[in-house]
């Protein structure tokens, strides 16, 4: 697809090595701005890099993208003292996927002192790392329009002060630093983001879906979330963001942002470009209205509060719960109210008088009456746990079981919950889907 | 699915497959989802189109076909009457259907009590 000229996406290049686990074994890629790349090349869109990375990384970077059929590599300056290297604990974004970029405390960039001019590029997508932004915003034309991708390093807007012309799109995702220092009020976000004038704000909102704001209709188009099999959520925001932008001036913001979040899913459940590029040609031909008829989970960021998840499992301070205890992180992660009787109710003593049994049994009871769902994590079989399980289908709330132990493969507890799985990716795509159903039915 | 390896770079387009002891690289799975038969359990059977019809549930051994109607994919008999739908993650099969592949497959099991049920194996035609 020609997109006369290409789009130049502008960033730095990482190496991404994600440690394996389970029966996975770990992986190494190309990262940065190189899944935009991919993106990109997978949507048959004509794009340029301009790029930062260490040395060592050059000539790999250049074979890469050109086999990713990449128009003009421009190498922008230099990253020393760091290898620019992340490891990546979780793959696919449970939890705080853990980044840990080496030596990142030592980390400098370089501008190189002669560079070419880029002002050939009509729309360049940003996504700002170490480098200073305004020590290049010379090479290209004022006529440029400019787009943002805002992740990791920026926790303000100051950045958008220095940008001459016109900014076409903000993105963020609520997995920022920006988002969790402004993103608390979405009217504050929102208030924020129009000072700088953009035509349009994408909120990417992970397993919930994504809000494109029309900052001159006031219009918000709601994106949904296709919720399966994730791979790797690595770079997949980005990929979003570089098709979104790349199809903007043939589609408009919407139908691009579309496109966008199909490329998207498709980009989270291979790390085969082949297979990437296949899959996203064959969604591309889909038309939009079908895309949009079959709808998918939508539970925006600011909502989640509004839901509460029941947490039933043996919760207590002498038990062994790690996978629990990880549940709980997941789930808080996502912005999502997680009620735990234990801890608010107390724990009872061993042995507990006739008194405090009766009263915890009807406070937990209460409890799970007034939660939105439940998430049972059966460890050890505990009984109590598969006491409020039965609860819970009785009383028609969906019932989410993590079952990490394997312990509970039994028909009555495998078909009486709407997800059964002791994978937690699966349990908490059907913490999404449930919330979703409550929301559309509400 | 996902390729892995940390000695080179292995993922470029075009590589095709190779598997090696940390698993498999290269640019293709060598696998196509589109490809892929499938067994699946129909929802929605007691408030489709056939069940209304005929107040029971299709025979073990009865042919369906694959549909999307716009909104979901359902399960269909050789009359296009719409036995059950398809769960959402199958949603994968619009695409594929819409690149002119297209499934055939059998009821594998059924009954009607006491919620009407559905089960089905499909292929690729």
């Amino acid at each position: 697809m020609s997109v006369n000229p290409p789009v130049l996406i502008v960033g730095e290049l990482f190496v991404d090595y994600t440690l394996g686990r389970n029966e996975v074994g770990s992986k190494m890629r190309l990262g940065g701005v190189a899944h935009a790349a991919r993106g990109l090349w997978s949507a048959n869109v004509e794009y340029a890099v301009a790029a930062f990375c260490p040395s060592y990384l050059v000539d790999e970077a250049r074979r890469y993208l050109g086999s990713c059929e990449c128009k003009e590599f421009v190498w922008l300056g230099d990253v020393v003292g760091a290898p620019n290297v992340i490891f990546l604990k979780d793959a696919t974004e449970l939890a705080d996927q853990g980044y840990e970029e080496l030596m990142r405390e030592s980390k400098e960039v370089q501008i190189h002192e002669q560079l070419p001019s880029l002002d050939l590029y009509e729309r360049v997508v940003f996504f700002p790392g170490q480098f200073n932004i305004s020590s290049i915003l010379h090479l290209f034309s004022s006529a440029a329009i400019f787009s943002f991708d805002i992740a990791y390093d920026f926790d303000d807007f100051s950045l958008f002060k220095v940008i001459p012309g016109k900014i076409g799109a903000i993105v963020i995702s609520t997995s920022s630093l920006l988002f969790m220092r402004l993103g608390e009020r979405i009217e504050t976000l929102i208030a924020e983001v129009q000072q700088h004038q953009p035509e349009v704000f994408l909120l990417k909102e992970n397993r919930g879906g994504s809000r494109l704001f029309d900052l001159k209709s006031g219009e918000v188009e709601e994106i949904p979330a296709n919720l399966g099999e994730t791979v790797n959520s690595v770079g997949v925001g980005d990929v979003y963001s570089a098709v979104m932008v790349a199809l903007s001036a043939m589609l408009g913001w919407k139908g691009a942002a579309w496109r966008g979040y199909q490329a998207a899913t498709v980009y989270a459940r291979s790390t085969f470009p082949d297979d990437i590029k296949r899959d996203i040609q064959r969604e591309f031909c889909l038309p939009l209205k079908d895309v949009q008829a079959m709808g998918g989970v939508f539970v925006p960021w600011h909502d989640r509060q509004n839901y509460s998840i029941y947490l039933a499992g043996p919760d207590f301070s002498f038990m062994e719960k790690a996978e629990l205890e990880y549940a709980v992180e997941s789930l808080t992660y996502h912005n999502f109210k997680v009620r735990r009787p234990i801890v608010e109710n107390g724990e009872l003593l061993r042995p507990a008088s006739e008194y405090d049994l009766q009263r915890t049994y009807h406070m937990d009871y209460q409890l799970l009456k007034e939660c939105d769902l439940v998430f049972a994590i059966p460890l050890g079989r505990d009984p109590g746990t598969l006491i409020e399980m039965g609860m819970a289908i009785e009383m028609g709330k969906p019932l989410i079981t993590y079952d990490p132990r394997k312990e509970n493969n039994n028909t009555m507890v495998m078909i009486g919950s709407q997800v059964y799985s002791f994978d937690l990716g699966e349990c908490l795509n059907g913490v999404f889907k449930a919330v979703s159903k409550i929301r559309m039915t509400a | 699915m996902g390729s892995t390896g940390s000695g080179r770079f292995s993922d470029y387009p075009g590589a095709g497959n190779r598997t090696t002891a940390g698993g498999a690289t290269g640019g293709s799975s060598n696998s196509d989802k589109c490809l892929q038969a499938f067994s699946v359990v129909l929802e929605e059977v007691g408030n489709s189109q056939y069940y209304s019809n005929n107040r029971d549930v299709p025979a073990v051994g009865v042919s369906l076909r694959v549909m999307f109607d716009g909104q979901r994919v359902f399960a269909v008999d050789d009359h296009g009457v719409k036995v059950g739908a398809l769960p959402t993650n199958f949603n994968y099969l619009v695409a594929c259907l819409n690149s002119n592949t297209s499934y055939v497959g059998i009821v594998e099991a059924s009954d009607r009590a006491p919620v009407p049920t559905v089960s089905a194996d499909f292929v690729v035609e």
